[in-house]
């Protein structure tokens, strides 16, 4: 996310993904595993309008530091030692503008092996790498990610070349959507000087809690407990902690007071974000008996309200 | 809203339902649900993970490990929040945009931390 602010990026939606490529690299992402149908839809046996036969219209190719369970679909795998996602992109730019630097190996592959990578995004119709979290979540974090949005520039020279992050979360995109919208900021907003401020590092959620900041924390439908580091997610036990699921977790176990909603997807409507930024409206297929998430968060709003007006009045009564 | 096809009286049918699973939100799910229970759906492994579990672990409304009403935890949500110092909002990547605009809503009001998975 810091990455794209620092570099912007082309774009285009999974259907264009679908119809025009004809390269596709995953790199530090295993969609077997994370996105199973994304290839059979989008990036792989998908037909599409210039893609008339599917995955033989497609050159794949896996970039990762293990031989994924997404190898077996590819064309391609190149391994690449843990860590050195930053090293190789910038040997590749390297490549792309003419400088073949003076080495056999780079990050534990071939100099060759990047030569002739570089060369075919170059002449792709259409090249699409999508990078996962063995990028964005290693050493360099989005460092890693801006130079992969700078050899996305550089390709765009050459060919259609896009490069597109396989976001995790079903509405996680719609999250950073949202708070943009409303904000002016994707994530680590602060609000306590009245004004939305932004700073990642400082109001992002693992460093406020490693720092033990927040006295009180509300989640809304994520399992912080389970996914971030035990050290940050440790602090979530012992403030009081407002859970809004549908369902118990790892986190409602820790919850000092849990407020039960609909399941968004499954027992009601709502409207998600695909990972391309293409807004979907979701059904509701079984019945709950609970409100839908935001009826709750209203209900504290005005609540809050209300209880302020009235510290104001007993206040003001004390003062005269 | 998708029309279901009832197949008997206890069993529908839900055709091009959206998977709330990963973000390719694929759009082409069936779904059959029996007695308010999903019996059979024909998406990736993770989907049917979603749903074939959907009816499962249901939360109650609860104040310190004890059940309460649904009003009394929501009492006790503003409560704390209102006198909080310093408050964390965090989350907003498994629900809807109309929740995500409300935790917004919520952080401007008690100026809050805000922050979704993206930092993560
Ligand atoms: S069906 Fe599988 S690939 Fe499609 S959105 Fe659900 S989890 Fe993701």
């Amino acid at each position: 996310m810091v990455a794209l602010q620092l570099g912007g990026a082309p774009a285009a939606t999974l259907g264009e993904v679908k119809n025009r490529a004809d390269l596709i690299i995953f790199w530090g992402s295993n969609p077997a595993e994370s996105h199973p149908r994304h290839f059979t839809r989008y990036s792989g046996t998908a037909k599409g309008r210039m893609n008339p036969n599917g995955r033989k219209d497609r050159h794949v190719v896996v970039v990762d530091i293990r031989k994924t369970p997404s190898v077996k679909y590819s064309d391609e795998f190149i391994q690449i030692k843990p860590g050195n996602d930053y090293e190789v992109f910038t040997v590749m730019r390297m490549i792309a503008n003419g400088h073949i630097p003076d080495t056999d190996m780079v990050g534990g592959i071939p100099l060759q092996t990047l030569i002739d990578l570089v060369e075919r995004c170059k002449k792709a119709r259409m090249g699409v790498l999508f990078f996962g979290q063995g990028i964005t979540e290693t050493k360099g974090k989005h460092q890693n990610s801006t130079a992969i949005y700078q050899f996305g520039k550089d390709m765009t020279k050459h060919s259609k070349f896009l490069t597109l992050p396989m976001r995790g979360h079903y509405n996680v995109v719609g999250s950073g959507n949202v708070m943009c919208w409303q904000t002016g900021y994707p994530f680590a907003v602060n609000f306590g000087k009245g004004y939305p401020r932004f700073n990642p590092g400082e109001f992002s959620v693992v460093d406020l809690l490693l720092r033990r900041e927040p006295d009180v924390a509300v989640i809304v439908a994520a399992e912080p407990i389970d996914h971030l580091p035990y050290a940050a997610a440790k602090h979530l036990e012992n403030i009081p902690t407002i859970v809004l699921d549908p369902r118990k977790t790892l986190t409602t176990k820790i919850a000092k007071v849990i407020i039960p909603v609909k399941h968004a997807g499954v027992s009601v409507e709502g409207t998600a974000y695909r990972m391309d930024h293409i807004p979907i409206k979701m059904q509701a297929v079984l019945e709950s008996p609970w409100p839908k998430d935001d009826i709750p968060l209203s209900t504290i709003i005005n609540r809050i309200k209300k209880i302020r007006s009235e510290e104001k009045k007993t206040d003001g009564g004390k003062a005269a | 809203m998708v029309q279901a096809k009832v197949v008997d009286e206890n069993t529908q049918v839900f055709e091009n339902v959206v998977c709330p699973f990963c973000a390719t939100l694929c759009d082409d799910i069936t779904v059959q649900v029996k007695d308010n229970k999903v019996s059979k759906v024909n998406g990736c492994n993770l989907c049917k993970g979603v749903f074939l579990h959907a009816h499962e672990d249901w939360t109650k409304p609860m104040i310190d490990g004890k059940e309460v009403t649904y009003d009394l935890a929501v009492e006790e949500a503003a409560q704390l929040l209102a006198r909080a110092n310093n408050p964390l909002i965090y989350g907003l990547a498994a629900t809807d945009v109309d929740a995500q605009k409300k935790c917004v809503e919520l952080a401007d009001l008690i100026g809050a931390n805000l922050d979704n998975a993206s930092s993560v």
